[in-house]
């Protein structure tokens, strides 16, 4: 589908979400948007409007197929999923745009289906409900930690009060004079608002809040403080509470910051005003240190230091949503490349049952008395073999032995034969190694 | 000694096969010896980009047996060699890329620089592509799949002891919408070695089965693939500016006759 890729507002991978209570999740919020399932080199896309699936695509699939498409892609767990946000006015034109992939009915059963299942997974009593990780997003992937449920209860209850009550005059002191400063109600440029509302209150339209909102209104700034020490529990548990927050930590990035300021853009913005860095230098400070007194200079300091990011590398993948490669999943990677791999030990061992196996066939031929069977490998350019069978025939009469060698001639095709098909058992899924087996047959 | 590189991403359609199309013109431009492999057997496109479509020998018959790889290589735009993949699903169905190796060893003895564009993915034949070469070149969008992607084909080609020469970001739109530089540097821990900008003259290009090079030298594209061309292998190149005549002089030259 033709559709704009911006920043999505949430990236998560498909096994840290439930997709039925997902598309819920969408449905009861009335999104306008899109979403984009990524897996491996495939794309799809599904077009929300107000909540309601419009549109769907996946390769190249439309759709109904689409929908199917995705649903099993969801279940792979390397499935990437992204939101993106369209403005309520820019959906028609992209119905329009995209008008081959519309959805009908039948693919509403599907979604439906799809919706539904969750419900009838829960309506069975022995499967407990499976916890399903709420999205993150973007601008708080980086606050996510896989300890939160544990810590959370202990921590705030502990840490909260200490905090507000430590930072709040200070945040007051130092927003006066913004107010007076910011004179209009501006509205915030967009990635504060996403931070901001999402730490505030996900029920807030962020287009609806102002600066002056956020600065003048006590108890949402409160809140503020209190979903960053939420949000950053797992980090902020073993440090002392008055401990001042270093600049490059996650409680800087879960902060709005003015766009200037935010490490992942280096270049300054054109629509930054004089007004704009003393909000945030309040909003900064407040959460990043409990220090009541902090002179100029100091401030500069930091600010110098937000300019100038080190970036962590797993917070920046983190907030991305991008997972580090699990040294397991290379090796099956590179397994499935081999056809299976051979090891030299490994060669061995198929070396010695491939040699029990020709032997025991051999030996159940009623001429032969005895055998001895040689099996090389050879895994240097792709499996290769080699194997060298001795027999023992039992002993001819003289009549036998006047009338020629024909018997031996058979007796030699029948063990090659034997011999091969033990071989052909043992790499049935690999004619490769078949073709470059080579059995040589002595008889005595 | 022959350079065997392969331009890998990962994630399908960031323009590996674009990149590797014309970083092999530009490196026989500067005089390489070189031969652009299209790995990608089953979803070819080299030659409709080199607008060598319809060879009667393709990698496809090589790989199959049925014909020997000297057999497959041609000579492109710019005095760059090609070994097309062959388009035809019948040929696909043949195919053993096992045969692959064997087919490299006989390019590598008569060419300074080997460029195989591997195939999106992770599977047997995009192994194979990468596994071939000794340097890979990691082409990625400046997009949160499609860096995913490239990091997992990073590791991947580690493992197998493949030197990554570094990441060329394509389609790079100075937007701050998708990830920087140093973002996507920190995250694949890999140096970003060119950034080719987002240009419609490559589809246009394309379309008319031209590498960009060529067709439009001037462009910031092209000016970009020819500095990696030129650091790949040590050389110098200072960038061909765009055309700044204004319209009206251009016109009156031209109906002047001096154009």
């Amino acid at each position: 589908m033709d559709l704009p890729i911006t920043r999505p507002s949430m990236i998560c991978y498909a096994d840290e979400i439930e997709f039925s209570e997902f598309l819920k999740d969408l449905s009861a919020k009335k999104h306008n948007g899109f979403i984009r399932i990524t897996s491996g080199s495939d794309e799809g896309f599904i077009l929300f409007k107000k909540g309601k699936e419009i549109a769907a695509s996946y390769d190249r699939n439309s759709r109904v197929d689409a929908i199917d498409k995705i649903k099993d892609a969801m279940d792979d767990n390397g499935t990437i999923l992204e939101i993106f946000d369209v403005r309520p006015s820019q959906i028609d034109f992209f119905m329009n745009m995209n008008k081959p992939y519309l959805i009908d009915s039948e693919a509403y059963d599907l979604i439906n289906e799809i919706k539904r299942s969750k419900e009838v997974n829960n309506l069975e009593p022995e499967l407990e409900p499976k916890a399903v990780p709420k999205p993150k997003p973007v601008s708080d992937a980086i606050r996510r930690s896989e300890t939160i449920d544990e810590v959370e209860p202990v921590r705030v209850d502990e840490v909260e009060p200490v905090r507000v009550d430590e930072v709040e005059p200070v945040r007051v002191d130092e927003v006066e004079p913004v107010k007076s400063v910011t004179v209009e109600e501006k509205p915030i440029s967009k990635p504060v608002l996403d931070s901001v509302s999402t730490s505030v209150n996900d029920s807030v339209d962020s287009k609806d809040l102002t600066e002056a909102e956020l600065v003048k209104s006590e108890p949402e700034t409160v809140s503020v403080k209190e979903d960053v020490y939420q949000i950053n529990d797992s980090e902020t548990v073993n440090e002392p509470l008055n401990e001042t927050k270093p600049v490059n930590e996650p409680v800087v990035e879960s902060v709005p910051l003015p766009k200037n300021l935010e490490p992942e853009f280096n270049e300054p913005s054109e629509t930054v005003s004089s007004t704009d860095i003393p909000v945030n230098e309040n909003l900064n400070s407040t959460v990043k240190t409990n220090e009541p007194n902090r002179n100029e200079s100091d401030l500069v300091e930091e600010l110098e230091e937000v300019e100038m990011p080190q970036m962590d590398r797993s917070k920046l993948m983190q907030k991305y949503g991008i997972k580090e490669i699990q040294e397991k999943d290379v090796d099956d990677i590179l397994e499935s490349y081999k056809g299976g791999s051979v090891s030299d030990d490994d060669v061995e061992k198929i070396e010695l049952t491939l040699m029990n196996k020709i032997k025991k066939s051999i030996l159940a031929m009623s001429k032969v008395q005895g055998v001895e069977v040689m099996v090389f490998l050879d895994n240097t350019n792709g499996l290769s073999g080699k194997a060298n069978i001795i027999i023992e025939s039992e002993s001819k009469g003289f009549l036998s032995r006047l009338m020629g060698d024909s018997s031996n001639v058979n007796l030699e095709r029948k063990i090659k034969d034997i011999s091969q098909i033990e071989i052909r058992k043992s790499f049935r899924k690999y004619p490769e190694i078949i073709d470059k087996f080579e059995v040589n047959v002595e008889i005595s | 000694m022959t350079r065997v590189i392969t331009v890998a991403s990962g994630k399908g359609g960031v323009g590996k096969t674009t990149i590797a199309a014309n970083l092999g013109v530009a490196l026989a431009t500067y005089g390489e010896e070189t031969i652009v492999l299209d790995a990608d057997v089953a979803m070819a496109n080299l030659e409709l980009i080199l607008g060598m479509e319809g060879k009667s020998v393709t990698l496809h018959d090589v790989l199959s047996g049925a014909a020997p790889i000297e057999d497959a290589i041609y000579e492109g735009p710019g005095g760059v060699k090609v070994v097309p993949a062959g388009i035809s699903l019948e040929g696909l169905r043949k195919i053993k890329m096992d045969r692959l190796e064997s087919a490299l060893e006989v390019l590598v003895e008569n060419t300074d620089i080997l460029l195989i564009d591997a195939p999106a993915g992770l599977e047997k034949d995009a192994l194979a592509a990468i596994a071939a070469a000794q340097e890979m070149i990691l082409v990625t969008t400046p997009e949160v799949p499609s860096i995913s992607d490239a990091l997992k084909t990073k590791i991947i080609a580690n493992k197998l002891g493949v030197d990554i020469i570094g990441v060329v970001i394509n389609r790079e739109q100075h937007d701050k919408t998708f990830l920087t530089i140093t973002e996507i540097e920190t995250i694949l821990e890999v140096p970003v070695i060119a950034v080719i900008p987002d240009d419609p003259e490559v589809s246009r290009a394309a379309a008319f089965g031209e590498p960009l090079i060529i067709k439009n030298p001037k462009s910031p594209t092209s000016n970009a693939i020819m500095q990696l061309g030129a650091d790949l292998i040590g050389e110098e190149y200072q960038p061909i500016e765009p055309d700044k005549k204004g319209v009206i002089s251009k016109l009156v030259e031209g109906l002047l006759g001096r154009r």
